[in-house]
């Protein structure tokens, strides 16, 4: 248990060490620096409102990488889904305008169908032609993105914009201050909520239920799996439907959520932030969490940061953090290996 | 004696937990003497062998090689000390060829980059060399578990070692292979090399082996020169109790047929018919035996049946239902069980816990689950009745597969498939690598399944486990059955010539 905490502590350590290096190299004060970005990050309202509100796409896409890792598949396509996702959400949004909550459900329901059909697509490759999914979910990416690109200049754009038409307040994400005063002014609002209660739902649904213990077995050893009964294509297919939807959801984030309008480029890379979420999440649901609050905590401490460091520091950061979490995966199953080896007999 | 032994332990020790694999083991291995060493499902043999090949660190002790004190921090290290090893489980690369896979670690090299055709040559010559028939070129992950042996032993003889540590080399080979197989052990004996075999074939010990020792427990529980004692004394030494392991005829008639198969063809991942035409039948309350020399279309047959392989033609008709076409899941949910002969590929998740393995395959319904959630406390509880009734060894459900010893990994398999409530169940190899004590208990629960009502199929390489279980024997040879005898008045000889193909027009 201690040992699954260690990428993490690894990681913010890293974040630590390496940030006051450059902090100190570029002539700054690193100790104080850094700590008024922790203050404004970490001990101010809108700073962890920021954080909250940033951790959501991450949420949601560090899940679309960890349902179908669980059943050994590598999901890299969020990118592409989220784009899906963000232009069904618009639209729906847009058509059912007026109609409230309606619309609102409706159009999240279209970004994670839309997101689903993405990554089931690739899935179906993967099963029926043996296509790699990390290859198809990365052409994926491409042809996503330009295929919503297309479709917004085509039909969707208003005149003279790239972007789809503002939605009315109506059909929006509803802001979590209008009920909630402690958080009253921030851009928290209903989508936060909804990937918190995802993520409980599907470490649920991974360890509790017999769908997830198949997900688990056929991860672990597709051949048993298929002795058992387990179907292949099921699993394969489902969860990379899933994977997709959880990113076809982010898209709704930022479209009901965030922009009030999809554009192309919305996200800034959190399709595939999210892959370094579920790695240092080690897959879990519930870690995906945590693991996001602490990117996005870090992509906001950037911004405090930014009238006396470059933009850039966030970047190099980020990039540390992941190579990090890559050498301590290794670390940690050696860890746990030496306590039960991985036997011949 | 006074030669000094080339490879030698010194009162190793080694510990997982508070599970003592090893405790101050010595053995020593000399120049032209084959050592056996025997022992219970987890008394330690493999961590043993391990420890000499560098694969896991001793807790305490020495290891000594030619009289030399040695600290081996990987198979490398013991490779350039000179040892070979052949593992419990195989340690191939699938999609490398045969050669490849023997040169692996040492290839061959011109110009820098590895010298294939020599690889295969060098493969070729040392195949014939010790009789031991394997393609070069075929690619590992296609062939039968038999021929994947082989290519394990080449690749432990490839480097020329002095000693060979061989982990139970013979639980995959039938009995023509062990011959050969002891054949070339002999030869290696009298090339002066030193030789550790384990296994749990005690006529082997005795057919092969200079000396003996016995583990039990980690600990030393005997050494002996095998010319001083009995297959029979060896399996009271190991076990502890006497173990019986003789013919024990149905009491019963059968009853109903529970399973027919007519005409069936199954396809190879080749596309080739590996069961060519097969029709057999199956009563509650019998077992029918399939013999047959590794490769003939066994693996293929039991694939067909449980679901896992779509027949290309012919009918499977389970309880006078036909199931030709239906899932795995359909045709367990109708009463087919099976235990699939590679238990970690096939059988098991080696990662997941020994409780969420004995719910494998029935985890969809109850006890194990309800309305589609997991219900632990049956998880638990048909986890515990498994581990009770068949010994398995640590009695924890919650640990790892991967953790229990090859022996008691089967245990959970086989007890799984029959505790599963089947009306009819496929057992391939079930007692490969288990030991007599368990072979013993896996015997009496065919047996009493068969009792009650089961209709079993038993596919096995062990003559005389099918000619001790089965009612009826079928020999499979080239896909087809060739020949089938009542059990009673079949023997070990009358059976060999059928298997290699004798009689049949070609
Ligand atoms: N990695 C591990 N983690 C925990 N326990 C282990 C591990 N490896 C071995 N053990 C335990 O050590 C003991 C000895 O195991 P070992 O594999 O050496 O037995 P074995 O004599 O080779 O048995 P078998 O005949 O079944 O192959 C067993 O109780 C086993 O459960
Ligand atoms: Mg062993």
């Amino acid at each position: 248990m201690l040992l699954a905490l260690l990428p993490a502590a690894l990681a913010v350590t890293t974040v630590a060490v390496l940030g006051a290096i450059i902090i100190g190299a570029l002539g700054k004060d690193a100790l104080e620096v850094g700590g008024q970005a922790l203050h404004a990050t970490l001990l101010t309202g809108y700073g962890l409102s920021q954080v909250f509100f940033k951790s959501t796409p991450l949420i949601l896409c560090g899940l679309a990488v960890a349902v179908p890792l669980t059943a050994g598949l590598f999901n890299v396509g969020g990118e592409g889904q989220l784009a899906a996702g963000g232009l069904a959400a618009a639209l729906v949004a847009g058509w059912l305008a007026g109609a409230g909550a309606v619309a609102t459900t409706a159009a999240v329901m279209a970004a994670a169908l839309a997101g689903g059909a993405a990554g089931a697509g690739c899935g179906v490759l993967r099963h029926t032609r043996g296509v790699h999914e990390v290859i198809s979910t990365i052409m994926a990416n491409f042809i996503l993105a330009a295929g919503c690109g297309w479709l917004l200049h085509a039909f969707a754009a208003e005149p003279g914009t790239s972007h789809t038409p503002e939605l009315p307040a109506d059909v929006l994400f509803t802001r979590l201050g209008s009920v909630l005063d402690a958080v009253q002014g921030s851009l928290l609002s209903t989508s936060l909520p909804l990937a918190l209660v995802l993520a409980a739902l599907l470490q649920w649904v991974l360890w509790r239920t017999v769908w997830g213990f198949e997900l688990r077995a056929s991860g672990l050893a597709p051949r048993a799996a298929v002795h058992a009964g387990i179907r292949a294509a099921a699993m394969v297919v489902g969860s990379m439907a899933l994977g997709g939807a959880l990113a076809g959801l982010a898209g709704a984030h930022f479209v009901l959520g965030a922009r009030r309008f999809f554009e192309e480029g919305m996200s800034g890379g959190e399709g595939f932030l999210g892959i370094a979420v579920a790695l240092m999440a080690r897959s879990q649901p519930a870690a995906v969490v945590p693991a996001a609050l602490l990117f996005a905590a870090l992509s906001q401490a950037g911004l405090s940061m930014a009238s006396h460091v470059p933009r850039e520091l966030v970047l190099v950061l980020q990039g540390a953090v992941v190579l990090v979490l890559g050498g301590t995966g290794p670390l940690v199953d050696a860890l746990s290996r030496r306590r039960a080896e991985v036997r011949d007999g | 004696m006074t030669v000094t032994p080339l490879l030698e332990a010194v009162e190793l020790s080694r510990a997982y937990g508070a599970c003592v694999a090893n405790e101050r083991v010595s053995l020593a291995l000399r120049a032209g003497r084959i050592h056996a060493l025997v022992g219970e499902n987890g008394a330690g043999k493999s961590t043993l062998c391990r420890m000499l090949f560098g694969l896991v660190r001793p807790d305490a002790g020495r290891i000594l090689v030619d009289g030399r004190a040695v600290t081996l921090r990987s198979p490398r290290d013991a490779m350039a000390a000179g040892l070979g090893m052949v593992h419990q489980h195989f340690m191939l690369v699938d999609e490398l060829t045969v050669a490849q896979n023997v040169v692996l670690g040492r290839e061959p090299r011109r110009g820098g980059r590895m010298d294939l055709a020599r690889a295969e040559a060098e493969t070729a010559e040392l195949a014939a060399r010790f009789g031991l028939a394997v393609d070069p070129r075929a690619p590992v992950g296609g062939l039968a578990v038999g021929v994947q042996q082989r290519v394990e032993i080449l690749k432990a003889l490839h480097g020329g070692a002095r000693v060979l540590l061989l982990d139970e080399p013979t639980a995959v080979l039938t009995a023509q292979e062990v011959d050969a197989l002891l054949a070339v052990l002999r030869r290696l004996r009298d090339e002066g090399r030193a030789i550790l075999v384990v296994t749990h074939k005690l006529p082997e010990v005795m057919a092969v082996s200079d000396e003996v020792t016995v583990l039990r427990q980690g600990r030393v529980v005997g050494r002996l020169d095998t010319a001083a004692t009995s297959a029979v004394a060896l399996s009271e030494l190991m076990v502890g109790r006497h173990v019986d392991l003789s013919r024990r005829p149905r009491t019963t008639t059968p009853a109903e047929e529970r399973l027919r198969v007519e005409d069936l063809v199954v396809r190879g991942p080749d596309g080739r018919a590996r069961v060519n035409g097969v029709s057999l039948s199956v009563r509650a309350g019998e077992v029918v035996g399939i013999a047959g020399v590794e490769g003939n279309g066994q693996a293929e047959l039991v694939e067909g049946l449980c679901g896992a392989r779509s027949p290309a033609s012919g009918r499977v008709v389970l309880c006078g239902q036909d199931v030709s076409r239906a899932s795995v899941r359909r045709r367990r949910d109708a009463g087919l069980c099976h235990v699939p002969e590679d238990r970690l590929a096939q059988g098991l998740v080696p990662a997941m816990a020994v409780a969420d393995n004995a719910v494998l395959g029935v985890h969809h319904r109850a006890p194990a689950s309800r309305g589609g959630v997991l219900r632990r406390a049956g998880i638990a509880a048909a986890a515990q009745a498994l581990v009770r009734a068949y010994d398995v060894r640590p009695a924890d459900p919650a640990l790892p597969v991967a953790a229990l010893s090859g022996g008691n990994q089967q245990k959970v398999l086989v007890g799984r498939e029959l505790s599963a409530g089947p009306r009819v169940v496929i057992l391939a190899q079930p007692t490969r690598g288990v030991d007599v004590g368990a072979m013993e208990r896996i015997h009496a629960a065919i047996l009493a399944a068969r009792d009650a009502g089961l209709a079993i199929l038993l596919v096995s390489a062990e003559l005389t486990e099918l000619l001790a279980l089965s009612d009826v024997i079928h020999v499979l040879y080239r896909g087809r059955i060739v020949h089938t005898v009542d059990a009673a008045a079949a023997t070990v000889e009358s059976l060999g010539p059928p298997m290699l193909g004798a009689g049949v027009a070609a």
